[in-house]
């Protein structure tokens, strides 16, 4: 009983043409939606966190204190800039910002959706390092999203620490 | 021992240059024969009663030996629990500790298919069967943890998450690259082996033969599948353009190989089946390869500071053995002469050109600088277009000291 498989071959080809298109799709969406946004200034938390061994508190100053850690304001930068490194292309960018009084728009890298509250103050009061959420930024020239920060995520740590997992705490 | 600390603990730098391509290596060796040999094993438990010949010649297409074991499972497990510990060194992921305790289940799993084979008793067969197919169960969700650093905090079983998609998904390729490979050897080895294959005229060999083509016409179309939904629900941040092309080569390698098989399949005899066979072992490499880059790019923050740490630790113990040394070492003249008369004199004078440049020309560039020469002894540079290089004379730190503080004096006396 011998087959005629040759009439097969181009419904094969066809299949493996769709599989491609399939993997080729799911790398152009990465591509586009979820490598490491491009910032406006090149800022590189290995150079200043790690070689220059700041503390994240140093910057991100509403981390302990407030819902949001916040991006530091211009001024921050100026502080060492207006001596340090200028002659570098993306310190002159800056030096320019900071001449025309017009705040950086640093690309959100984090974001969750508005139906969901947040708060650093009381995870940082619970001692939970920057690194468990974020990975360790220190070591990224730029930043990217290491955590899925969706809903199992969350209540997987606030289980792990016997946190309230009612969904009024997240939730609006 | 704090050398051994400091070199191994974090990991020397050399060392961690080789550690990607020693995994990958380790993984290529375990996991193909591995499959194979389960695959096999399980297929001669269909064959048992009704057709023992095939039965036993399935037995033979992944012999377990004393030397295959230790060579393609025992070798490869205990150097990837090491590898592992090294790399996840200063993480609080006990990836090393699952290994162990998966290798003991899989080691036992091959070690009950070689006695089932040896003896002709199914029940061992399949109760080894049964215990590598739960063991690389497990062997899949630890390899998955390695690229999800973000559920490590919260490790709280002896085992990690093992019914995720994820895990589940990346079993599954796990299977049916097993089953495409087992395929290919089948053919490999009963067909195509000088010394192994099937006389011509066996019973059961076009079984065997249609079966095997059909194991890897339904892997390769199958794997795509797989292989697309893995990278669906793979982690974002383990995601990066090397897993994409990586997916994309498979699928070309999947796609002839889906047309070699269905084509032989409508053939009374099969041709090119070494090329088949490579081309498994190659889809089989190159998915472990793009398993290494979902891992590379989660992990890659934790290389950075790896590799960091371990030049430091490098540096610290380097510059604590000169500052040792240094203590200890009076440069010895007499020594430095005779190093000189011995070694150098045979390329320098100091008044005239032998093979290397007259001293009188060249020291007066290190006259007071004594660190500088003694730099270039140690390692000799290019340094003057008109001579050859300098071959490194391989000198240990005394004898350098001593060659280069008699050079000087003598360069001073001359003057
Ligand atoms: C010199 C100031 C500075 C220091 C120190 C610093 N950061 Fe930042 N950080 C920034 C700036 C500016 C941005 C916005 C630009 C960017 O995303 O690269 C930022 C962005 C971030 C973001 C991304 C915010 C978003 O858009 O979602 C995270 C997370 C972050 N920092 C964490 C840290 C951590 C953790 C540390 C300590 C290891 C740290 N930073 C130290 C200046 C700093
Ligand atoms: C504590 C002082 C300090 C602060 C605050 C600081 N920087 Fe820097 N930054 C430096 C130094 C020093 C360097 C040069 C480091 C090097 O190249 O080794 C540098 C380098 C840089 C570079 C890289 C320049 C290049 O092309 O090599 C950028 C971009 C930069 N800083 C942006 C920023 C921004 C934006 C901020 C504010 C969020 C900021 N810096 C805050 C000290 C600082
Ligand atoms: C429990 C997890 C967690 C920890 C710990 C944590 N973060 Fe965040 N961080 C988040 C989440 C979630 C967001 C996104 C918040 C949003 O969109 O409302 C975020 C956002 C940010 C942002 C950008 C938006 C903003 O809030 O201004 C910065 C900067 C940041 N974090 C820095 C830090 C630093 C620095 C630390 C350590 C001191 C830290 N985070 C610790 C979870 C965490
Ligand atoms: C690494 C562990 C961890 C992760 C991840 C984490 N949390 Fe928490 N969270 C905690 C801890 C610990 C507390 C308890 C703080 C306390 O007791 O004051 C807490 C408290 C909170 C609270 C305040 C609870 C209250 O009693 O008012 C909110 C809101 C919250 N978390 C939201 C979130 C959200 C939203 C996420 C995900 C984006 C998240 N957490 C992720 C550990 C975590
Ligand atoms: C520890 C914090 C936390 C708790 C507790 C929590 N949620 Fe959420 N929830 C989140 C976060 C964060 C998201 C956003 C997920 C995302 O963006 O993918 C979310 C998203 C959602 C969504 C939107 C669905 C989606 O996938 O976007 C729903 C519905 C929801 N939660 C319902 C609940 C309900 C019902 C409970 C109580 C059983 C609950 N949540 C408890 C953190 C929490
Ligand atoms: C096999 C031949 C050979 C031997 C043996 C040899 N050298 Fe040289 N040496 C050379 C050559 C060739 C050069 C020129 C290298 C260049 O310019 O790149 C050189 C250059 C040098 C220089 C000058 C480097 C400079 O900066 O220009 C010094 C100093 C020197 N040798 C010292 C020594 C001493 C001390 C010894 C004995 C321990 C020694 N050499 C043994 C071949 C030799």
């Amino acid at each position: 009983m011998a087959l005629n498989t040759r009439k097969l071959i181009p419904v094969l080809v066809g299949y493996f043409v769709v599989c491609a298109l399939a993997v080729g799709a799911l790398g152009w969406y990465w591509l586009e939606y979820q490598q490491a946004p491009v910032q406006p200034i090149d800022f590189s938390h290995r150079i200043h966190a790690n070689k220059l061994g700041l503390e994240c508190s140093f910057c991100h100053t509403g981390a302990a204190v407030s819902a949001r850690a916040t991006v530091p304001p211009l001024s921050r930068c100026m502080e060492c800039h207006e001596s340090a490194a200028t002659d570098r292309p993306e310190i002159v960018k800056l030096t320019g910002y900071w001449k025309a009084q017009q705040p950086i728009e640093w690309v959100k890298v984090h974001s969750l959706p508005w139906h969901v509250r947040f708060t650093h103050k009381r995870h940082i009061a619970a001692n939970v390092d920057c690194t468990v959420c974020h990975g360790e930024v220190k070591a990224e020239s730029r930043v990217r999203r290491v955590r899925s920060l969706t809903m199992g995520w969350c209540v997987d740590c606030h289980r792990a620490k016997q946190v309230s997992v009612d969904c009024w705490i997240c939730h609006h | 021992m704090d050398i051994l600390k400091n070199m191994l603990l974090p990991p020397g730098v050399e060392h961690l240059q080789m550690l990607p391509v020693l995994v990958v290596f380790m993984l290529w060796a375990h996991l193909p024969f591995a499959g194979i040999a389960w695959i096999c094993n399980l297929l001669s438990l269909v064959f048992w009663r009704r057709n023992p010949a095939a039965a036993r010649d399935l037995g033979r297409v992944a012999p377990l030996t004393w030397s295959t074991v230790c060579i393609f499972i025992v070798l490869p497990l205990a150097s990837l629990l090491f590898l592992f510990q090294h790399f996840l060194f200063g993480e609080m992921v006990p990836v090393g500790s699952y290994i162990l305790r998966l290798t003991l289940p899989i080691i036992l799993g091959f070690l009950l298919l070689a006695l089932g084979q040896h003896r002709r008793q199914a029940a061992f067969v399949a109760a080894g069967s049964v215990l590598l197919a739960g063991g690389y169960f497990f062997f899949s969700s630890v390899m998955n943890l390695i690229f999800t650093p973000e559920k490590w905090p919260f490790i709280r079983r002896p085992m990690p998450d093992v019914f995720s998609v994820t895990v589940v998904v990346h079993f599954k390729v796990f299977c049916l690259v097993s089953v495409l490979l087992a395929g290919a050897a089948i053919l490999f080895v009963l067909f195509h082996w000088p010394e192994k294959r099937l006389p011509v005229d066996a019973p059961h060999a076009e079984t065997l033969r249609r079966m095997a083509l059909a194991m890897v016409s339904g892997g390769s179309l199958l794997l795509p599948v797989f292989m697309i939904w893995e990278l669906y629900v793979a982690p974002e941040p383990a995601l990066s353009l090397n897993a994409f092309w990586l997916s994309a080569l498979v699928l070309v390698l999947l796609a002839v190989l889906a047309i070699w098989s269905v084509t032989m399949l409508g053939r009374s005899a099969s041709r090119w089946i070494a090329a088949a066979f490579v081309g498994a072992l190659a889809v089989s490499g190159l998915l472990i390869l793009k398993d290494h880059s979902l891992q590379a790019a989660a992990n890659q923050e934790h290389w950075v500071l790896l590799n960091e740490s371990s030049a430091r630790a490098l540096a610290e113990w380097q510059g604590q053995r000169a500052a040792q040394l240094a203590k200890n070492m009076v440069a010895d003249d007499k020594l430095g002469e005779k190093i000189y008369n011995d070694r150098c004199t045979a390329c320098h004078r100091f008044d005239q050109k032998v093979v290397g440049p007259p001293y009188n020309q060249v020291l007066p560039k290190y006259a007071g600088d004594m660190e500088k020469l003694k730099t270039f002894l140690r390692n000799p540079v290019k340094v003057d277009a008109a001579y050859p290089a300098m071959p490194n004379q391989g000198l240990t730190e005394l004898e350098v000291a001593s060659v280069a503080s008699f050079l000087l004096k003598k360069h001073d006396e001359g003057k």
